[in-house]
Parts: C-alpha cells; sequence; structure tokens
C-alpha cells in the first residue's frame, strides 16, 4: 500500500524565547508578558517535516496551538509555512501537561482521525519532552520518540530516534505520533507572498469546552518559577597580550588545584 | 500500595530506592524494583541485598532494546499487580517517553529532570531546571498517582538492606504497533563517558576545523577527563556523534574546560551541575564567562597548548 493523503495534525506551543528572559531583579521571578514569544524551535521542525511529506505524498497539513489570543501570530507564520488549517484553543493561566494532551487526544476525534501528529520533540520553554508520549497513551498509538530522521513507505512509518545509549530506528504502521529534534530538516522561510497570504486565512478557534473536556484540574501544580542566580566566582585572566600567556596560565593552573580539580 | 522503581542503569537503583523511601515514608506501602531486558536481568545480583520488598524481572527477547510500547506493557503490567501509585525513574530521554506513556495510562501526575525532591505539607514537591536551564520550577503533585524522573546524583545511594525476593515474569507483547529495527549503540572513542566524567573538555565554534579537536583530546588525556563539543560542531558540522547541551549530554564533572564556546543557554544549561567552569574565549564580551568561575581571555589556539604544556610539566 503506498501512503497518499496523509493527514497531519502538528502540534505548536507558543514559547518564550529564552534567551531574552525578562527577569524582576527583585524577586528573581519571570515576568511572563514581558518575555517575547515565538514558535517552538522543535515545533517549527515539526511543522516543516509535516509539509514537506504533504508535498511528497499529497495531504492536509492541520496545525493546533493552546495558548493566549497573541498566539494567533504563529498561526499565521504557519499559514505562511504552507499549512492547510490552524486551530487555535484559547487558554490563559497555568496548565500541565496532561491537560494539553487531552486538548490534542479531544481534537483528534472532533477533527480527525489524522494518519500523525508530530511535535516538536520538548519545547523551547519547558523542555520536558513528554507531550508526545502522554498523547500516544491516551490515544493508545504508537509514539515514535526524538526523530531526526523520518520516512514513509509503502505504508508504514520509519523514524530514527537519538536516545540516550544510541540511535534507534522505529518502524510502525499509521495513526502514530512522531516528536521530532532539532537535527530534522532546516525550516523554511516563508516569502513574502506567503506572508501576505497567509494573513487573509482564517484561525479557527475552538474552545475546550467545545472539544468536550470540562473542568480538568492539573495533576501537576507549578508552585513558582524563579530565575537561577548566577553563582560563579567570574574571575576574569587577561591572556589577550600573548605577552601575559605565561603569567595567566600559572595563575589558572593554581587557582584550579586551590580548588582541588587538579 | 506500593512504589515501583525502574532505571535502565542498574547502577542507579541505589540512588532511587532512596528517593522511594522519601515517598514510602509519607504513604507507606512496599518498593518494588523493575528490572527489564537481559543485560540488566543478568546482574541483578547488584540490587538484591538493598532492601526492595520484591524485584520484578521482565526478560523477554522483545525487551532486550528500548522500545517504550513494550517497556510500557511491562511497567503497566507491574503497576496493576502491586497496585502502584508510584512510579520512580532515572531521568533521561528514554524514561521520559516511557514515564509519559505511563503516566497517561494511570492518569498520574508528571515531573521530569528533577534536580530536588522533597515532601512538603503532606504533598510530593520537585524541582527541575525551566527555561533553558535559566530557571527552576517548583512544582507539586496534586493528586495520589505521580512518575517521577529524578536526575542522577541527587539522592545518596542506599548501599545496604534486606535481601530482595526476585521474581521472573513473563507479559504478552502481542498487538504492539512498534517495531525496533535496528539499534546501533553510541559508540565511546575516549572511552570515558561525558556524563561520567571527572574533567571534561569541551569545544565550540572558535575551533576551526575537525583536526583541531586533538587539543582538547590531549588535554582531556592528560587529565583523565573525556572531551565533547557544543552542538553546532556536532549537529551541523558532523565533528561527533553527541554534544554537551540541554538536548545533548547533561554533564557533571568536577572541572569543565570550555575553550572557544560562546555560552548559548542551550550550552549553559547542561554544564549547570559542574563543579568548576573554566572559559577561555577571546572576545571577552562572551556570555560564557557569566557562567564561568575563571575566566580566561584569549586565543585558545595559544592558551590550550601552553596550558597543555604546563600540565605536563608538573
Amino acid at each position: 500500500m503506498v501512503i497518499n493523503m496523509v493527514k497531519i495534525l502538528v502540534g505548536v506551543k507558543y514559547s518564550l524565547q529564552v534567551e531574552n528572559l525578562s527577569i524582576d531583579p527583585k524577586n528573581r521571578s519571570i515576568l511572563l508578558d514581558e518575555t517575547p514569544k515565538k514558535m517552538g524551535d522543535m515545533d517549527k521542525r515539526a511543522l516543516e517535516e509535516a509539509i514537506r511529506i504533504k508535498e511528497k505524498h499529497g495531504g492536509e497539513v492541520v496545525v493546533l496551538c493552546v495558548g493566549p489570543k497573541e498566539a494567533n501570530k504563529i498561526l499565521l507564520e504557519a499559514y505562511a509555512m504552507g499549512a492547510d488549517e490552524a486551530y487555535l484553543v484559547p487558554f490563559e493561566g497555568f496548565y500541565d501537561t496532561s491537560f494539553i494532551a487531552n486538548v490534542f487526544s479531544k481534537f483528534y476525534e472532533t477533527k480527525g482521525p489524522f494518519d500523525l501528529i508530530i511535535l516538536g520533540g520538548a519545547s523551547t520553554d519547558s523542555f520536558s519532552g513528554t507531550l508526545g508520549a502522554r498523547i500516544a497513551g491516551l490515544l493508545n498509538i504508537p509514539v515514535v520518540p526524538f526523530v531526526s530522521k523520518l520516512d514513509l513507505e509503502n505504508g508504514a512509518i520509519i523514524g530514527e530516534s537519538a536516545l540516550d545509549d544510541g540511535k534507534y530506528k522505529y518502524k510502525c504502521n499509521t495513526p502514530a505520533v512522531v516528536t521530532v529534534t532539532l537535527e530534522i530538516n532546516e525550516p523554511r522561510i516563508p516569502k513574502l507572498k506567503d506572508i501576505l497570504r497567509a494573513k487573509r486565512k482564517k484561525i479557527n478557534e475552538i474552545s475546550v469546552s467545545d472539544l468536550g473536556l470540562g473542568e480538568i484540574s492539573n495533576l501537576v501544580i507549578t508552585r513558582d518559577v524563579k530565575a537561577y542566580e548566577e553563582k560563579r566566582k567570574q574571575i576574569i585572566l587577561d591572556a589577550s597580550e600573548p605577552s601575559k600567556l605565561d603569567e595567566v596560565i600559572d595563575k589558572l593552573v593554581n587557582y584550579l588545584k586551590e580548588e582541588g580539580v587538579l | 500500595m506500593s512504589v515501583l522503581i525502574y532505571s535502565d542503569k542498574l547502577d542507579l537503583y541505589k540512588e532511587l530506592i532512596s528517593s522511594g523511601e522519601l515517598i514510602k515514608e509519607q504513604y507507606g506501602g512496599d518498593i518494588i524494583g523493575i528490572v527489564i531486558g537481559a543485560d540488566n536481568a543478568g546482574e541483578v545480583d547488584k540490587i538484591k541485598n538493598l532492601g526492595l520488598s520484591k524485584i520484578i524481572v521482565y526478560n523477554l527477547p522483545e525487551l532486550n532494546n528500548y522500545n517504550p510500547m513494550t517497556y510500557l506493557r511491562a511497567i503497566q503490567e507491574a503497576i496493576n499487580e502491586f497496585k502502584a501509585r508510584y512510579v520512580l525513574m532515572n531521568a533521561n530521554y528514554k524514561n521520559k517517553i516511557l514515564g509519559g506513556l505511563v503516566a497517561s495510562k494511570i492518569n498520574a501526575g508528571l515531573v521530569v529532570d528533577i534536580s530536588k525532591l522533597t515532601i512538603e505539607d503532606g504533598k510530593i514537591v520537585a524541582e527541575k531546571p525551566v527555561y533553558s536551564g535559566k530557571a527552576l520550577a517548583k512544582e507539586e503533585i496534586s493528586g495520589d498517582k505521580a512518575v517521577l524522573l529524578i536526575k542522577p546524583g541527587i539522592f545518596k545511594p542506599k548501599e545496604e538492606g534486606s535481601q530482595s525476593e526476585v521474581i521472573e515474569k513473563t507479559i504478552d507483547l502481542s498487538g504492539l504497533n512498534l517495531e525496533l529495527t535496528e539499534f546501533i549503540p553510541k559508540s565511546v572513542e575516549e572511552g570515558i563517558k561525558l556524563d561520567e566524567a571527572d574533567v571534561v573538555i569541551g569545544g565550540g565554534r572558535g575551533i576551526r576545523q575537525k583536526e583541531d579537536l586533538e587539543l582538547l583530546k590531549e588535554l582531556a588525556n592528560i587529565l583523565g577527563g573525556a572531551w565533547g563539543v557544543t552542538r553546532p560542531l556536532a549537529a551541523d558540522y558532523g565533528w561527533a556523534s553527541e554534544w554537551i547541551g540541554i538536548s545533548g549530554v547533561s554533564i557533571r564533572p568536577k572541572l569543565y574546560i570550555a575553550a572557544g564556546v560562546s555560552g548559548q543557554p542551550q550550552h549553559t544549561s547542561g554544564i549547570r551541575e559542574s563543579k568548576i567552569i573554566v572559559a577561555i574565549n577571546k572576545d571577552s564580551e562572551a556570555p560564557i564567562f557569566k557562567f564561568a568561575d575563571y575566566g580566561v581571555i584569549g586565543d585558545l589556539y595559544q592558551v590550550l597548548p601552553k596550558l597543555i604544556e604546563k600540565l605536563k610539566k608538573s
């Protein structure tokens, strides 16, 4: 059987730009509103991979985001890259991964079924890397995790997973969840005409209650998040003048001996 | 009620048992060890005298290498049989997936990458790094079930205890739609693993060509440590099979020397647990200096040979 017309669901997160994290100097809490956000790095690769599959095999790419209204921004970006349909589940406030997994599995049942769910291996901000597994568990379908190379062959999904102790090659039939790493592809940069065209596309909204999810209590509650204080000594030795090099190396070696690490 | 403990590395059971005892102190129950696959089953004696109430061994050919769906079956089977409410595992990528599957099957709260675990007001509270290692989140388990993935080195290993009963079990693995077709184990060039090394020498984009990695290797050799690179050198240039950083290998040596590393959050979050960090960079503005105990402003091509020469003499 040759797969054609693959229907793919892609999850994208409106993630904090961790390199521009805004921190309250008084209590080291994170100023979420003031921190710029973007589509997660791995999520973008998930979307790129889905679009490439569509381009090769035909089909449809549906993008889903759970987040605040401003997350529309990354859904427009998804349209510009080549997504067919984009959905926002408007939600503010705290939620845990099990809640998001429930949203995805209900969406799958409502708007699906899909042949593939492709997600980033981990979000750019919280970096837990567990959402794909939770969704697969709820839907009773396999998960091919942290994939750096994905192929569809004769109706089967073949994914290469780079895990802790080596490279694993997995094979399964659709439907399945695939989570991808940064190494899988280099996402396209949309052309201006695609960006302009995307602006005319409609972002569908679907609420948590539309999905048949009532009150879901979080299984994990975040009590607080505090920026680390960098407590390193930051003793700087300047060897930019080559004449200082011998002296600097002597000093460094002495410091390291005093620390007991040499 | 019971607390299940699972690790892919037998050496880590000692630490996980200590974490299990914390949970047991609060909620009662038995601590049961789960061992999966032939390699670990063959060495199960290593963990037989640590006070586990039982050790359940799943040793089937399909379980010899990691497959999240077959491993899920094994853990689920044990959860059902022993009415487990808590599952504790070592934190790594494989267990993130296995833990996610298990948690969704039993509707449990899940926290990964735990760097501190305590009980506060009768609740399990876990700390984990977030935002690319720039911040620490305190998470509370609100329900009565949890899957907790704990980083190595957090709990003191339990060194002795009563003898455990070892029970071999077989499970039905039919009807699983995920096949492992190939496994290529990571090759360790110098024999010392990055995540276990006492000294790590890391190289970043300041290294101009692959051949120059010899500088890192030579220094690592002298200090009896491991060498590694940042993500671009491995993932983009293909100079190494793995990299140091949150999306690669997290290290916790006594001494980390970063040469020509700029200090992207992706990298610095994977070196946070190093005792002493030395940064060598010719750009005095490089962010890595904020993460360093000792910073050397200078060209790594001058600094490293000089350091090697000095250490060889002493």
